[in-house]
């Protein structure tokens, strides 16, 4: 994990995201007569080569989880593609959907809305292993227990027969990750499935995670607000705003020298563990809330908030600048970043 | 140290009664804060944290119930007040202000007037006077248009702007204590800074100190001038917030920072601490961190490790501390 990721480029992806609009028509108006549209993924594109950690970053309201649901099939395209290995996913039938939904499986962030309360552990495992013919009927008791060991729950025997009230938050979340690969997928989507277990426990659950991705040889796409556990656990970051990509490129560089201001005000806003660090550095707070994904502002969609917009941002939308590295950034002033990063910003303040 | 603290707590017990047993949330803690400052009470969750914040602010509800210890304000011991009299405090000199502004702020009543009906309880003004006073801490929060915001309802409003508006109520009495439990836990990441920075510049200007709830070591480091680290209902660590990231002291205190996973730097593998915190109905004997302690000794599961001085301010109540404690420090708690 610690070393820099060299996917070649040749590398088939696992998933691959083209151009993908999924909006919402919403009532509104005097008696709900107009029908409006929120524009919660408005032209995303990413990609999530083997074996890699791909981080969606962004704050509530950006689509990533929007996004996710999209990839899982769980909310339907308004256009673009969604291809896993290849195969588009994008008006399958329903025999092949649900071979499409073997190969990429999902952790939520809530494990005690995600688990049947009326179900046992066994009978919440059995179901995929036999929907989806993974092992015959007789071995499915055996599999699932060794799931439960895989998982950290040992000896799994013990645990098969409990409900998951019997559970605590940590093992409740560990069911759910054996539930996922109980199937042997390629991609496992994790939509903040971390975010809301204590640090204690997050970390038993990020060591599981990871060490699960090198046995299987899985792929992620680790979608989170957490930038701590973004910068330890992922390859890549892709920021969205407002139901665009904002930047994207290699962990350590969208950590180190971002591109992008949002990309710039998410990194100074998230506290750091370091009482001298966080004294030292200087805060650039966003003014203002969210614009509202009905009518998104024109131009850059980040203009309204920006410490460094200029005239342009409100009329053009930023084409990608390149960084070097596979970084992008979409920002009429990326290239200037070193700069506006230095404090040279119209509208930069010091931490009070 | 410094002659009288604002707040005292002094081995205060607040246990829950429940149908499955008597619950020892808070189990002999003892905290000060002292004017101005800003003091983090830090733990995961089920530790006793905010039950902790309501017992000083005697909100404890049923089936919970303050058996003993002693809490003292600006020098009045609060647990002999009459309900009245607290009522009086609260909202007044002492503030508090909650994870979900919503569930404070009543859904059907415009802002302006929760806020109004706040101040004119505390500050014996009128009706019109008390208005001017609400459009102040509106503005002192910063939010744009303050006086078309008091005639909105608590729904025309962002999670933002509600702890904005929760924030200006509880400071439009000018307490000297605010009391603020886990305040940013739902917000996003830009705006939990925004809130966090106005937070600490209303206290400049009021010289109010806070006592700030969290599980986040990094808003701790940030925002705060010393720690409290609670576990299993008891404080286990405690110390300036240079003390305790860099010198911890408590073998729990250190794993926790161990595995906090900040922006600045990149782990390779996580640091984990096996099992989890234990029931509170019945806590491990000895040192409840025994358990899933990597450098727990004999002792340390038959006997409760007191309260070690180790400096100015700084404390652990670790056995490994037995050896470093000048004599006479050893302080037992509980």
């Amino acid at each position: 994990m610690a070393e820099a990721p060299a996917f070649a480029a040749a590398a088939a992806p696992v998933l691959e995201v083209r151009d993908l609009k999924v909006h919402f028509p919403v009532a509104g108006g005097w008696f709900q007569r107009e029908t409006r549209v929120v524009h919660a993924v408005d032209g995303v594109s990413l990609a999530v080569h083997p074996g890699e950690v791909v981080a969606v970053v962004g704050e509530s309201g950006c689509g990533k989880t929007t996004l996710a649901r999209a990839v899982l099939g769980l909310v339907d395209a308004t256009a673009g593609e969604i291809r896993v290995k290849g195969a588009p996913i994008i008006g399958l039938d329903a025999a092949s959907l649900r071979a499409h939904r073997r190969r990429v499986q999902m952790v939520f962030q809530d494990p005690f809305d995600s688990l049947n309360p009326r179900k046992t552990i066994l009978s919440t495992l059995a179901q995929p292993l036999s929907i989806h013919g993974i092992v015959p009927a007789g071995e499915i008791r055996r599999e699932a227990a060794r799931l439960l060991d895989l998982v950290g729950l040992s000896p799994g025997e013990a645990f098969l027969d409990r409900y998951p009230h019997q559970f605590s938050g940590g093992q409740r979340q560990r069911a759910c990750i054996a539930r996922a690969i109980a199937v042997r997928p390629e991609l496992v989507v994790a939509d903040e499935a971390v975010s809301a277990l204590d640090i204690s426990i997050r970390a038993q659950i990020l060591t599981l995670l990871q060490r699960l991705k090198a046995e299987f040889g899985l792929s992620y796409l680790f979608i989170t607000h957490d930038l701590g556990v973004v910068r330890s656990l992922c390859d890549r970051v892709v920021v969205m705003y407002l139901g665009r990509i904002v930047e994207e490129g290699p962990t350590e560089r969208i950590f180190t020298a971002p591109g992008h201001p949002y990309t710039a005000a998410l990194m100074a806003s998230c506290p750091l563990p370091d009482p001298r660090l966080a004294r030292a550095r200087k805060t650039v707070t966003l003014s203002g809330d969210l614009p509202s994904p009905v009518s998104p502002p024109a131009g850059c969609r980040f203009h309204t908030r920006c410490p460094v917009a200029q005239a342009i941002c409100g009329r053009e939308a930023p084409p990608a600048i390149e960084l070097g590295q596979g970084q992008r950034a979409h920002c009429h002033f990326a290239a200037d970043a070193p700069r506006w990063q230095a404090g040279a910003g119209p509208a930069q303040e010091s931490k009070p | 140290m410094q002659a009288s603290p604002l707040l005292r707590a002094e081995g205060l017990v607040t246990h829950l009664f429940t149908d499955s047993g008597r619950v020892r949330a808070v189990d002999g803690v003892s905290l000060e804060v002292r004017a101005g400052e800003a003091v983090a009470l830090v733990g995961e969750s089920g530790c006793g944290k905010s039950m902790t914040a309501l017992s000083l602010m005697r909100l404890v509800r049923p089936p919970g119930r303050i058996l003993e210890g002693v809490v003292e304000f600006e020098g009045t011991p609060l647990l002999p007040l009459s309900d009245a009299e607290m009522r009086r405090l609260r909202g007044g000199r002492l503030a508090m202000i909650f994870q979900d502004p919503m569930t404070y702020l009543n859904p059907l009543m415009r802002v302006g007037a929760q806020i109004v009906e706040a101040i004119v309880l505390h500050q014996k003004v009128s009706a019109q006077a008390a208005r001017t006073i609400a459009l102040e801490a509106l503005e002192r929060v910063r939010i744009p248009a303050a006086a078309t915001v008091l005639d909105y309802f608590p729904h025309q409003l962002s999670g933002g702007m509600r702890q904005r508006v929760l924030i200006a109520m509880a400071i439009s009495s000018r307490p000297s204590l605010l009391i603020a439990d886990e305040p940013t836990t739902a917000l996003d990441v830009t705006v939990q800074a925004q809130i966090m920075q106005l937070l600490a510049e209303v206290r400049r200007a009021l010289g109010s100190a806070l006592l700030l709830i969290t599980h986040d070591f990094g808003l701790v480091a940030e925002y705060c001038d010393r720690v409290y680290v609670m576990y299993a209902g008891q404080i286990v660590e405690e110390g300036s917030v240079f003390d305790v990231f860099e010198r911890p002291r408590h073998p729990y205190t250190r794993a926790l920072l161990r595995s906090t996973l900040g922006p600045d730097k990149r782990v390779a593998s996580f640091t984990t601490i096996e099992g989890q915190p234990p029931s509170l109905i019945a806590p491990p004997r000895g040192c409840r961190f025994h358990p899933r302690c990597p450098e727990a000794m004999a002792r340390c599961a038959s006997e409760s490790p007191p309260r070690f001085g180790l400096g100015v301010g700084v404390a652990a109540r670790c056995w490994l501390h037995a050896g470093d404690a000048p004599a006479g420090r050893e302080v037992a708690h509980g």
